[in-house]
C-alpha cells in the first residue's frame, strides 16, 4: 500500500492543472461557450498539429479570448480516422473543435469516405511552404538539371512525408513526367535523413524542418511549390517561373462538426481571428516555425479548403 | 582538449542545488509515469514537457532529460514486478526480469535494471561526447537497403526465443507479423487488411495490445487457485536488493557490451530502442557466459536488455543534436522542447553555441546520475508491491489495465482491443504459445518489410541492390554464413566424428 | 473450484490456419503480389502461407496433447471489465472504477468493509490523481453527468 500512498502524494504534488468547473451563467447577447471545450487532435502529442493546437489554446487562455477550460484530446485511432469521423458525426455540438490541416483532409477525402460537408471550417490559421531539396553532393545544381535528367530518362527517387508532400510529387509526375518514384516516410525528418544519407535523389520538405541544414549548405533548395520565392536561405525558383503549373501551399486550420450552430461558428471564427491577430501568435508560432501568416475566417476558410478537397478527390 | 574544458564548464553550470532538485523532481515524476502501462516514454515526455517551462533553460532541460531517463527506467519496473512492459523496449526486460522477481529476487532485478540502464546511458553519452557529429554521419549511411539487411540478420536470431515448442513459437511470431500488416501500407500509400473498419485503418496500436497480452491475460491466470502465485513469502529488504560482488561482475560484461551495441543501433535512423534492446539481448544470448540460463530469470538478461535500451536512447540524441533530425517520436518531442528554449539543434549548434551544447550533454549526464540515485532509493517501496496479496492485485491490475488502455488513444476502442488481446493472450498462454515473439515480431517486422520493399523501389525491382551497397553486402554475406554454418558444421561433424557442438561463437552483430 | 475443458489446443491452430488463409486470399486478391518489386500483398501472403502450413503441424501435434484445463473464475475479470466499461459510459469512469474495485473485494473476495473500502478509495484516488488530474486524460464523464451539466 505504501507504493500507492507514494503515488497519491506525488500525484498531488505534481498536479498543476485543476479542473475548474466554471459557474454557469446564462449568457445574454452573443453566444459564448457554456462548458468546457474539447479540442480533438488526430495525431499524437508532440507533433506539428499538437504544437499548433497548444499554441492556440495557450493564447486563448492567456489573452482571455475564451474563458472556459479547453482540453486537448488526442484521438489517434485509425491514423486519426476515428477522431475525424467522430467529430463530423456530432449533432448540434458547439463545444468541440478539431485541428484539421491539409494533411488531415487528404486521408479524410481519399480513404475515409468523408468530405467537407461533414465539417464546418472555422479558420485557416497559417500556410506552410514546401521546398524541394537535394544533397550538397548531388550532381544536380539546379532544377533545370533535374528536369533535363528526367527528360533523358534518368530514374529519380523523391523522398517526402506520407501526408502533404505527396501531392507535389503527383503534380510533378503529371506536369514534368519522367521516371520518378516516391519514397514515403513517416515524417519530414525521416525524409531528410534519407536525403542526407544519399538514399534518395531529392526530398520534399517544409522550411522549418530543414532550416539549419539549408543554412549550412548541407542541403540545397531547388524549387518551391509556393506562389512566390522564399527569402534566404531558401531562395529558389518557383515552379511557375520554370513554366510548370504547380502551385501549392499547405494549410493549418481548425474545423467544427457539420452540425455546429451558426452562432457558435461565428463565435469560434471570431475567437480564432483574435488569436491570429496577437503578437504572441506571430512571434511565438508563425515566425518560429517559418510559416506564412495567412488567417482566413470561417467563410474564406471553407472556400480555401474546398480547393484542396477538389484536388485530392481528383 | 577544448572539448573537455567546455564539458567541464558545462558541469559547472549544471551542478547547482536548484538544478539538482529540479532533476530529482523530474526523475520522480518520470518514474511514476514510466511505470504506468499505457503511458510510455513518448507520451510521458510529451505530457510532462510543459512542467519544465517554468524554469530557466538549463534547469528546464536538465529536468526534461531526467524525465526522459526516468521514463525509460520506469518502463522496466512494471515489466519486472507485474510482467506488464511499460513500453516496447521493456518487452525484452520482462523475459528475464519477471522470472527473477518470481524467484524472490525482485530487488536484484530492479537494481540490475537501474544500474545497467545507468551504464548504458553513461556509455552512450560518452560515445556521443567523443565522436560528436561524426557518429551521426555514420548513421546516415544506413538507408533502406542497409536497414533491410541489418533487420534480416536480426530476425535470424529470433529463433531461440521460440521456446520449448518451436512450432508454437513460429505460430506466435507469424501472428505478430500478420497483426502488424493491418493498416496503412507506407510503401504504396494505401491501407490494407482494414476489413472496412475505420479503427483498423491506422493499424493495431501497440500499447493496448501489450497491456492485454501481458497484463490482462495474467490477471485471468491469477484466478487459478492451483498456481501458487500468492504473495511471495520472502524477506524483501533493501539489503537483499543490493548486488554482491560476483553479481556485479556478472552485470558488467553484458552491460558494457550491450551499451556499445545499443549506442550504434540508436544512431541508425529509424531503428530505435526496441531494436536496440532486442539485439542487445540476442547478442548476450549468443556470446554471454551465462547464455544457457538466459530466459529463466538471470540478471545478465535484464542487464543486456536495459543497457542496450538506454544507450540506444542516448545514441538517438546524436542525429537530433548534430543534424536536427529527431530519431524517434520521443526525440521529436524533445526537439520541440529545445525549440521552445530558443535552440535549434542542427549542424550549427555545436559551432555557434558550444557552451550550451556541452552544457546540455553535461546536463544529460547529471540527470542520469540523479535519476539513478532516485530510482535506487525507491526500490524498497517498489518491491512491497509483490507482498500485496493476489486477491487485491487482481482488481487493481484490472483497473490499471483499463485506464492504461483508455489513455493510449483516449478511446474505448483501446480498452476493447486490450480486452480482446487479453482474451487471446490468455488462451495462447494456456496452450504454451510464447507471447514475447508475437510482440517483438509486431514491432520489428513492419520495419523490415518497409525497408525491404523500399529497396526494390529504389532499385526498380532488382534484388542485386543488396549486393551493390558495401554495408548491405557485408551483412547479407554474414547472414548467409549464419544460415549455412550449421550445415557446414554437420558436414564437418560427419567427416570428423567427435566434435562438441557448442564451440561456435558467432561474432557480435555489430554492423559495418 | 470448478474446472472445465475447452479444446483450445485444437481450436487455436484451426483459427490461425483460417487467419493465414484469409491473409493470403486478401493479399493476392486486393493488394497485389509483385509490381516492380514486392507489392502490398507480397509479404503478408507469404507469411499467411507459412502460418497456414505451420498451423496444420500444430494441429497434428495438438491432437496428441491433453487439453488445457480452465477454471471458471478466469472469466470473471474479463466479464467484470466489460461490465465496468459499460457502467463507466453511464456513471463516469472513476465512479465505475470505484464500484468495480469495491464490488470485487466485497462480493467476490468477501472482504469486510473496513478492509475493502480503504483499498478501493485509495486506488481510485491514485488513478484519478495520475491519469485525470496530472496527465489530463479526458475520460468520459458518463451520460448522467453530461445530462446534468447540459
Amino acid at each position: 500500500m505504501k507504493k500507492l500512498l507514494t503515488l497519491v502524494l506525488m500525484a498531488a504534488l505534481a498536479s498543476t492543472a485543476v479542473f475548474a468547473e466554471g459557474q454557469q451563467e446564462k449568457a445574454e447577447g452573443p453566444w459564448t461557450p457554456t462548458k468546457g471545450v474539447e479540442w480533438v487532435v488526430t495525431s499524437s502529442a508532440g507533433g506539428g498539429s499538437s504544437i499548433f493546437t497548444q499554441n492556440i489554446v495557450e493564447i486563448m487562455k492567456n489573452e482571455g479570448i475564451v474563458d472556459k477550460n479547453i482540453i486537448i484530446n488526442y484521438k489517434t485511432d485509425g491514423g486519426g480516422a476515428v477522431g475525424r469521423r467522430g467529430v463530423s458525426m456530432m449533432k448540434n455540438e458547439a463545444h468541440t473543435l478539431l485541428t484539421f490541416n491539409s494533411g488531415d483532409l487528404q486521408p479524410f477525402v481519399q480513404r475515409e469516405g468523408g468530405d467537407l460537408d461533414g465539417l464546418t471550417p472555422l479558420a485557416v490559421m497559417a500556410l506552410d511552404g514546401q521546398i524541394l531539396l537535394v544533397n550538397m553532393d548531388s550532381p544536380y545544381k539546379s532544377m533545370e538539371d533535374v528536369i533535363a535528367a528526367l527528360k533523358s530518362g534518368e530514374r529519380l527517387i523523391i523522398g517526402g512525408s506520407k501526408s502533404d508532400d505527396e501531392a507535389i510529387y503527383d503534380a510533378m509526375k503529371a506536369e514534368i513526367g519522367g521516371d520518378m518514384e516516391y519514397l514515403r516516410s513517416d515524417s519530414t525528418g525521416e525524409a531528410l535523413t534519407q536525403l542526407l544519407g544519399g538514399h534518395v535523389d531529392m526530398a520534399i520538405a517544409k522550411p522549418a524542418a530543414s532550416f539549419d541544414l539549408v543554412s549550412t549548405g548541407e542541403l540545397v533548395p531547388m524549387v518551391t511549390a509556393s506562389a512566390s520565392r522564399f527569402g534566404e536561405p531558401f531562395d529558389a525558383p518557383t515552379f511557375t517561373e520554370l513554366g510548370y503549373d504547380i502551385e501549392f501551399q499547405i494549410y493549418r486550420g481548425v474545423v467544427g462538426p457539420a452540425d455546429m450552430p451558426a452562432e457558435a461558428v461565428a463565435y469560434w471564427s471570431d475567437a480564432l481571428a483574435k488569436v491570429a491577430a496577437t503578437d504572441t501568435w506571430k512571434n511565438e508560432y508563425i515566425n518560429k516555425f517559418l510559416l506564412v501568416d495567412n488567417h482566413l475566417d470561417a467563410d474564406d476558410a471553407k472556400v480555401y479548403m474546398q480547393k484542396f478537397e477538389d484536388m485530392y478527390s481528383k | 582538449m577544448e572539448t573537455l574544458t567546455l564539458l567541464l564548464q558545462g558541469f559547472g553550470t549544471a551542478l547547482t542545488i536548484q538544478n539538482f532538485l529540479a532533476a530529482a523532481a523530474g526523475a520522480l515524476l518520470g518514474l511514476v509515469v514510466g511505470a504506468m502501462p499505457g503511458i510510455g516514454s513518448l507520451a510521458g515526455v510529451a505530457l510532462l514537457l510543459p512542467l519544465t517551462f517554468k524554469f530557466n533553460p538549463v534547469t528546464g532541460i536538465i529536468m526534461l532529460s531526467a524525465i526522459y531517463y526516468a521514463n525509460m527506467y520506469g518502463g522496466s519496473y512494471s515489466s519486472i514486478l507485474i510482467n506488464i512492459p511499460g513500453d516496447s523496449p521493456a518487452v525484452m526486460t520482462a523475459i528475464d526480469g519477471h522470472p527473477m522477481a518470481k524467484k524472490g529476487e525482485p530487488g536484484k532485478a530492479l537494481f540490475t535494471s537501474n544500474l545497467s540502464s545507468f551504464i548504458g546511458g553513461t556509455i552512450g553519452i560518452i560515445i556521443l561526447t567523443i565522436t560528436g557529429p561524426a557518429l551521426a554521419r555514420l548513421g546516415l549511411k544506413f538507408g533502406p537497403v542497409e536497414m533491410a539487411a541489418l533487420l534480416m540478420v536480426a530476425m535470424t536470431s529470433l529463433g531461440w526465443l521460440l521456446g520449448d515448442n518451436p512450432t508454437k513459437g513460429v505460430v506466435s511470431t507469424l501472428i505478430g507479423v500478420l497483426i502488424a500488416t493491418i493498416g496503412f501500407d507506407i510503401v504504396v500509400g494505401t491501407p490494407r487488411y482494414d476489413f472496412g473498419s475505420l479503427h483498423l485503418l491506422g493499424g493495431v496500436s501497440f500499447i493496448p495490445l501489450v497491456i492485454g497480452m501481458f497484463g490482462f491475460s495474467q490477471v485471468m491466470e491469477m484466478m487459478e487457485p492451483a498456481k501458487n502465485g500468492d504473495s511471495i513469502d520472502m524477506k524483501l529488504s533493501l539489503k537483499d536488493s543490493i548486488l554482491n560482488k560476483s553479481e556485479m561482475r556478472r552485470l558488467l560484461g553484458p552491460s558494457i557490451r550491450s551499451s556499445f551495441l545499443g549506442t550504434i543501433i540508436g544512431i541508425l535512423p529509424g531503428a530505435g530502442a526496441t531494436t536496440g534492446s532486442f539485439l542487445g539481448y540476442m547478442t548476450e544470448k549468443k556470446v554471454g557466459k551465462n547464455k544457457d540460463k538466459m530466459g529463466t530469470g538471470v540478471l545478465e538478461g535484464v542487464a543486456a536488455a536495459e543497457a542496450a535500451n538506454n544507450s540506444a536512447a542516448a545514441g538517438a540524441f546524436a542525429p537530433l543534436l548534430s543534424l536536427g533530425i529527431p530519431g524517434s517520436g520521443t526525440g521529436a518531442v524533445l526537439l520541440g522542447g529545445l525549440l521552445m528554449y530558443g535552440l535549434t539543434p542542427g549542424p550549427r549548434l555545436f559551432q555557434n553555441e558550444p557552451e550550451f551544447t556541452w552544457g546540455l550533454i553535461a546536463s544529460l549526464y547529471v540527470a542520469n546520475m540523479i535519476t539513478l540515485f532516485v530510482a535506487l532509493s525507491i526500490i524498497p517501496f517498489l518491491i512491497k508491491i509483490l507482498k500485496v496479496p493476489v486477491k487485491i492485485m487482481v482488481p487493481i491490475i484490472t483497473a490499471v489495465c483499463i485506464m492504461g488502455a483508455y489513455s493510449a488513444s483516449n478511446s474505448l476502442y483501446g480498452v476493447m482491443l486490450m480486452l480482446a488481446s487479453g482474451f487471446i493472450g490468455f488462451h495462447l498462454k494456456k496452450n504454451n504459445y510464447p507471447i514475447a515473439p508475437l510482440l517483438l515480431a509486431f514491432v520489428l517486422a513492419p520495419t523490415l518489410e518497409r525497408d525491404f520493399r523500399r529497396s526494390f523501389l529504389i532499385s526498380d525491382g532488382s534484388p542485386w541492390i543488396f549486393f551493390q551497397k558495401p554495408i548491405a553486402c557485408g551483412l547479407i554475406i554474414f547472414l548467409l554464413l549464419t544460415i549455412l554454418s550449421p550445415l557446414f558444421r554437420k558436414l564437418f561433424a560427419m567427416t570428423k566424428k567427435k566434435r562438441p557442438p557448442q564451440g561456435v561463437s558467432d561474432s557480435t552483430l555489430s554492423p559495418a | 473450484m470448478k474446472t472445465l475443458k475447452l479444446n483450445t489446443r485444437l481450436i487455436i491452430p484451426v483459427l490461425t490456419f483460417a487467419v493465414g488463409v484469409l491473409w493470403v486470399v486478401y493479399g493476392l486478391k486486393n493488394y497485389g503480389w509483385w509490381d516492380q518489386g514486392p507489392g502490398s500483398g507480397f509479404f503478408p501472403s507469404i507469411i499467411g502461407i507459412i502460418l497456414a502450413g505451420i498451423s496444420i503441424i500444430a494441429l497434428l501435434e495438438g491432437i496428441k496433447m491433453p487439453a488445457p484445463e480452465y477454471v471458471k473464475a478466469s472469466w470473471y475479470p474479463f466479464i467484470a471489465a466489460f461490465a465496468t466499461v459499460g457502467l463507466a459510459m453511464i456513471i463516469g469512469f472513476f465512479p465505475a472504477m470505484f464500484l468495480f474495485l469495491e464490488g470485487w473485494l466485497k462480493i467476490y473476495e468477501k472482504y469486510s468493509w473496513k478492509k475493502s473500502l480503504p483499498i478501493s478509495i485509495i486506488t481510485t484516488a491514485a488513478l484519478y490523481g495520475i491519469f485525470a488530474m496530472w496527465l489530463m486524460v479526458p475520460f468520459p464523464a458518463g451520460v448522467i453527468f453530461n445530462a446534468i451539466r447540459g
